[in-house]
């Protein structure tokens, strides 16, 4: 017998992660490109599966161009993807402009439209990824706030979002302003993937 | 480990927040308080502040160089001056705070201040004070008086704290302890410059804040309260790094 009550859990794409629940909003720390797109292209590899909208606002070091090659390599069809509104692949400056309209309320705004919108279109859900490289110390605490509006604000939706930052720019202090504002941290300590949650989380 | 600034917060304390303002000078002392003090007096509240009589004098300075008419708030009953040594006279029995004194002394101030004024916000240095009379135990415990009373009655409270952030002994006695009977601690004057010094610290002695690393950060309790980032490290890496504590603080210390 079908059920018509659609699951809480999905894919995550990462070996050694089975399932993440929809409203979950999990951070990592990567070092270099290539790093980056191991934990991105098979996440947004699943999402696809899974019938998620998949929304990947890229940055340096892989920017739009090179995480569209990146996921063709592993076999994803980019162009259907794409052209079906599977798929939205841009640039951050096209989605975040300067420190100030990081502010949280509208961005998570149009996330949740964007949530409504996918499910309309008949997708289990959406999938996020944001690069957040393009910080500066002066638009931290700024984007601290929009991170701790969308854990609050997507828990129980049909969002996934994975928040991606780049280790080497992150200190000690910035590490832990980001693992309070995710429900979890995903490392990848040797051959497999795995989730990190905080005591209390 | 939320507030982005100690300005922001004490402009806007939230109702039943007991913050501390950790200091090593009476000039970071001076421009916190009185920031906490104008803000109150601007938007109408009513202003308790219990200090020492130096302390009340350079507040007094402090809140006139921000235009703040002192002695009509004082006429008007919206300002309330208290010296520190007199008020914990009423409260002390054999060296330690009295619940009940206690109690009683706060709700007549309460109740004198919300005749007139709806919000009331209360400074103290009444911990600080005990602690460098040599008495922490009274000094924690007076802290413990104070956060019970601002839950109960709804006020903003700040504490000030005359305390070396960069003894490595405090971190096992009265830092960690005052620090953990507050809900928001203001551990420094300049954020930035602190966070600066924390992150170089820690990368030059520990490295990258990745594998067991990140775990054990993760697995962390932390204390109950409201700190920034920076200052939370530091109490981690007491805690699950003692070995390499002294090595980082003393490199904060020359950092910040």
């Amino acid at each position: 017998m079908h059920d018509a009550t659609p699951s809480n859990l999905t894919d995550c794409g990462l070996p050694g992660i089975r399932s993440i629940p929809y409203g979950v909003h999990m951070c990592h720390f990567y070092s270099g490109r290539d790093e980056l797109a191991a934990v991105l292209v098979p996440y947004f590899a699943a999402g696809l599966r899974n019938r998620e909208r998949c929304i990947w606002i890229a940055a340096e070091p892989l920017d739009a161009a090179a995480a569209t090659l990146a996921l063709a390599q592993a076999g994803v069809d980019v162009d259907a993807a794409l052209a079906g509104g599977a798929l939205i692949l841009r640039d951050f400056s096209d989605w975040y402009g300067e420190g100030e309209s990081l502010r949280g309320a509208a961005v998570v705004d149009f996330w949740l439209a964007e949530e409504t919108r996918a499910l309309a279109d008949g997708y289990a859900g959406i999938r996020i990824s944001g690069n957040i490289s393009f910080l500066t110390p002066a638009t931290w605490s700024v984007f601290m706030e929009y991170e701790d509006t969308v854990q609050k604000a997507f828990s129980g939706r049909r969002i996934v979002t994975l928040c991606t930052y780049p280790s080497e720019r992150c200190g000690a202090a910035n590490v832990l302003d980001v693992v309070h504002r995710h429900s979890c941290t995903i490392e990848h300590p040797d051959q497999g993937w795995q989730i990190l949650t905080r005591l209390g989380a | 480990m939320r507030h982005a600034s100690w300005q922001e917060l004490l402009a806007s304390p939230a109702p039943a927040s007991h913050v501390v303002q950790i200091v090593d000078n009476d000039d970071f002392l001076a421009s916190g308080v009185a920031l906490f003090a104008a803000e109150g007096l601007q938007r109408g509240e009513a202003v308790i502040l219990t200090g020492t009589e130096a302390h009340l004098r350079a507040l007094r300075r402090e809140l006139l160089a921000k235009n703040v008419d002192y002695d009509a708030a004082v006429r008007r009953g919206q300002l309330s001056v208290n010296e520190v040594q007199r008020c914990l006279e009423g409260i002390l029995y054999h060296g330690m705070p009295d619940a009940a004194a206690y109690d009683a002394m706060v709700g007549a101030a309460l109740a004198k201040a919300r005749a007139a004024y709806s919000a009331v916000r209360w400074w103290g240095e009444s911990g600080s004070f005990l602690h460098l009379h040599g008495n922490a135990k009274a000094a924690v415990a007076l802290e413990e008086l104070r956060g019970a009373a601002a839950r109960k009655h709804g006020v903003g409270i700040l504490c000030s704290f005359l305390c070396d952030r960069f003894d490595p002994r405090s971190y096992d006695g009265i830092l960690r302890d005052v620090c953990s009977v507050h809900t928001h601690v203001i551990p420094a004057d300049d954020y930035v410059r602190y966070r600066l010094a924390v992150n170089r610290a820690i990368a030059e002695i520990l490295g990258e804040i990745k594998g067991p690393l990140l775990q054990s950060l993760l697995s962390w309790k932390g204390l109950a309260c409201d700190l920034p980032s920076s200052q939370a490290l530091l109490f981690w890496i007491r805690e699950t790094l003692p070995d390499q504590f002294h090595s980082v603080l003393a490199r904060v210390k020359a950092y910040a």
